[in-house]
């Protein structure tokens, strides 16, 4: 754990690597960073070995569901990808245009390796010295980032260094935050905390803490539908802002398919032993305990709600909505609606920090849900079975990727 | 009233310190088997579950229901109409609310009074008023608060002519409840000060804001209860119980928690006033037994380790016996220690539970 006198060494360490930096080309940069997300991406890469290998005990995923998690979620984060936000985001002339902070500091947090990628790689991208503390349950997604940055090129590798030190160190909190830039993610108690501790002049890119539904539209194929929702929940154990809480299932009789619940169920037990629930907490067992016990006793008094369990996964079908509280670790309610006016109301609550809903939808539906679904401003709407792969130009929170960390001249003469 | 209703009372009444284990298991059958009989929902999910009073021989397999079901279903072993009483949980109008619907207070008053007395005023004589100044609301204006029923239960037991309740219209009335402390603090009558933890930290607020403090006699005693959720603030309760003795001038080992729960008509105190000088813990009323359980499993766990709370508590007589509470817990010695929720921990992920959502939209 670092102290604040050490962090202060690390900016200047940043800063001397700095110097180098600036005699560097952005797209020079933008190259080495597309061959780290090009390597990321390969599954039998060294990186992308040691991310999986490493993962499960620092974050308490089980092995296969990392695996399945980075295979899915990288595939389409290529260099590629990479230079084509670029281009999206900042224009053909972007280093004129647009100029990265010269420092960032970047606070991660959560156990999920996607978003610690993207807040490392984003200001690198436009030229940043980055500064990252890492979360207390992520150990391994800098470390591995920072050491195949430094492999692929030393020079730029310099440029991103990492730092721990205690949460309640507010000293070397405050050394830390001495960036013309910082990026944190975390909760809205964490980020209005650090909001408070920055100079007004900082630009604060802060990623709250959201959450995600699924919907499965009346004429979507069972099976199908069930598998997507089923592999949306599993992944990273239901806990991403990207995982469905919670489903709605548009049926005209205000009844769950017998087909669509036996393809859910189906659907739960397979992917529960080929991606097996990882480890939780005795906190988080007592929650899911409360829910599971409780939807038991309705359950049993009540033909419309019902509960099936399997090694490591629950699913309720509740007839009532909105839902109750969503203990999360692959415990998923499963509501019918209606119509889209009845989706609409039940979903509305959820809208103010609604990330994604996840559509599985017959292709008649597909356009009146996508509008209908629009209307909460979700900042996507996703194939069910593909939620937890956004393209890298998802615009997290409804925000650019890079357009938080830099500062645009336009230029009127 | 049922017989074993009737015996429970006795029990609490005539020998509230006595353990018995032979007893206990008796009447947990019978109000079990009378439960089951009489509270539809509660049959039902235990038929599910394969257990019936039939199949039962030991209080540990009877089925618990969880705290947060009380919040959806009416889990009464008596017709509606017979209903005499509802305490609720704390919550907004908006909020659901668990409610325990009782045909009479005889048992819940009945277990309260042993254990609120060993608990709080284990050296004082039954004869003794003692000036009772309770942050809550009077139980006339919460009348369906089991903490204000509670405490209003106690004050007229034994409370003396200046014991209060500062809370009305929802607002703590800080004027009077430091004038209160400050006659207190010249009386000879044993003070007792009784309030939420959210009350003692606003309290401390406003004493901190005007830079009053007190040094309340030795005799001074003081019960915390509740945790802090839905609070904007929050802070940790050794961290709280220094505060208090910075300003109120009462020790920690005089500050005795409560834990306690709408769902239960049993409530626990620490043992730091009724043995002092011993490891603070939860003492068990003997007509109580605690077990902590894997959340998963449902397995007892070893003493020592951290399991879920359950309870099957007698003085339940009209409701659910068996209850299994979302806390976290461990057994230690004759009794146990609630675990705080850990705070300020950092997520695992970035998704929020959908009732912390919920929350927000409502607000």
């Amino acid at each position: 754990m670092l102290h604040a006198p050490e962090i202060e060494a690390a900016w200047a360490r940043l800063r001397e690597a700095g110097r180098a930096l600036a005699a560097r080309s952005q797209e020079d940069n933008l190259e080495v960073l597309a061959r780290l997300l090009d390597e990321l991406a390969l599954p039998g890469s060294e990186t992308h070995q040691r991310l999986a290998a490493d993962l499960p005990e620092a974050t308490g995923f089980h092995p296969a569901t990392v695996r399945a998690g980075l295979e899915l979620a990288l595939a389409g984060w290529t260099g590629e990808a990479l230079h084509t936000l670029v281009q999206t985001e900042l224009g053909p002339d972007a280093s004129r245009r647009a100029r990265g902070f010269d420092t960032t500091a970047v606070l991660l947090g959560g156990a999920l390796p996607m978003p610690t990628i993207l807040s490392l790689v984003a200001p690198l991208v436009v030229g940043s010295l980055v500064l990252a503390r890492s979360g207390r349950h992520d150990s391994v997604t800098a470390r591995c980032i920072a050491d195949a940055l430094n492999r692929l090129d030393p020079e730029l590798g310099a440029c991103l260094s990492l730092s721990r030190f205690a949460r309640d160190e507010r000293e070397a909190l405050d050394a830390f935050l001495r960036a013309e830039c910082v990026v944190a993610t975390g909760s809205d108690e964490t980020l209005a905390e650090i909001a408070g501790r920055i100079d007004p002049g900082t630009r604060f890119v802060g990623y709250g803490h959201r959450l995600s539904v699924a919907v499965i539209g009346a004429e979507a194929d069972p099976a199908e539908a069930a598998d997507a929702l089923a592999l949306d929940v599993a992944l990273w154990d239901q806990l991403g802002c990207l995982s469905p809480i919670a489903a709605w299932v548009l049926t005209p009789n205000g009844k769950i398919p017998d087909a669509l619940e036996a393809e859910l169920v189906r659907a739960f037990g397979e992917l529960g032993k080929r991606l097996p629930r990882g480890v939780i907490s005795p906190e988080a067992g007592a929650a899911l305990a409360q829910e599971r016990d409780g939807a038991e006793l309705r359950a049993a008094s009540n033909e419309r709600v019902r509960l099936h369990a399997g090694e490591g996964w629950t699913l309720v079908i509740e007839p009532s909505s909105p839902t109750g509280p969503a203990p999360l670790h692959r415990f998923l309610r499963v509501h019918p609606v209606p119509d889209l006016a009845a989706l609409h109301s039940n979903l509305a609550p959820f809208a103010p920090r609604l990330a994604a809903v996840g559509l599985a939808a017959g292709a008649e539906e597909r356009a009146r849900l996508v509008a209908a679904l629009r209307t909460l401003a979700p900042s996507r709407i996703a194939p069910l079975g593909r939620m937890q792969a956004p393209p890298l130009s998802w615009h997290h929170d409804g925000q650019g990727v890079l357009w938080p960390l830099v500062r645009f001249t336009d230029v009127e003469l | 009233m049922t017989q074993p209703e009737a015996e429970v009372l006795r029990w609490m009444r005539e020998s509230p310190d006595v353990r018995d284990d032979e007893r206990f298991l008796r009447l947990a059958l019978a109000l079990f088997a009378h439960q089951f009989a009489h509270c539809e929902p509660y049959r039902r999910f235990c038929e599910g579950r394969g257990r019936t009073p039939d199949t039962i021989q030991a209080w540990e397999e009877i089925p618990t229901v969880p705290t947060g079901a009380f919040k959806e279903l009416r889990l009464a072993s008596f017709p509606e109409e017979r209903t005499q009483h509802v305490f609720r949980t704390s919550g907004t109008a908006t909020d659901q609310r668990g409610e325990l619907h009782l045909e009479s207070l005889e048992a819940y008053e009945a277990s309260l009074v042993p254990s609120f007395e060993r608990g709080l005023l284990p050296d004082l004589s039954d004869e003794l008023a003692v000036r009772m100044l309770s942050l809550v609301p009077s139980p006339i204006e919460a009348p369906d608060s089991s903490l204000s029923h509670m405490l209003g239960v106690m004050h007229d037991r034994r409370g003396d002519s200046e014991s209060q309740f500062f809370v009305e219209d929802g607002e703590l009335r800080e004027r009077s409840i430091q004038s209160a402390l400050e006659a207190a603090a010249a009386a000879t009558t044993p003070l007792l000060l009784c309030g939420t933890a959210f009350a003692f930290v606003h309290l401390l607020d406003a004493m901190a804001a005007s830079d009053q403090s007190f040094v309340l006699p030795a005799s001074a005693r003081i019960m915390e209860t509740g945790g802090f959720k839905g609070r904007a603030r929050a802070m940790d309760r050794d961290a709280l119980y220094e505060w208090i003795t910075d300003r109120l001038g009462v020790p920690s080992e005089r500050i005795v928690n409560q834990y306690g729960m709408t769902e239960l008509a049993s409530q626990f105190y620490d043992t730091i006033l009724s043995q002092p000088g011993e490891p603070r813990q939860k003492r068990i009323p003997p007509w109580v037994r605690v077990r902590m359980v894997d959340p998963e499993s449902g397995d007892e766990v070893a003493n020592g380790e951290v399991g879920v709370i359950r309870i099957v508590d007698l003085a339940n007589t009209g409701s659910i016996l068996a209850i299994q509470t979302a806390d976290l817990g461990m057994m230690r010695g004759d009794g146990f220690e609630v675990l705080g929720r850990a705070r300020g921990a950092e997520a695992r992920g970035c998704s929020i539970a959908a009732d912390e959502m919920l929350s927000a939209a409502r607000s």
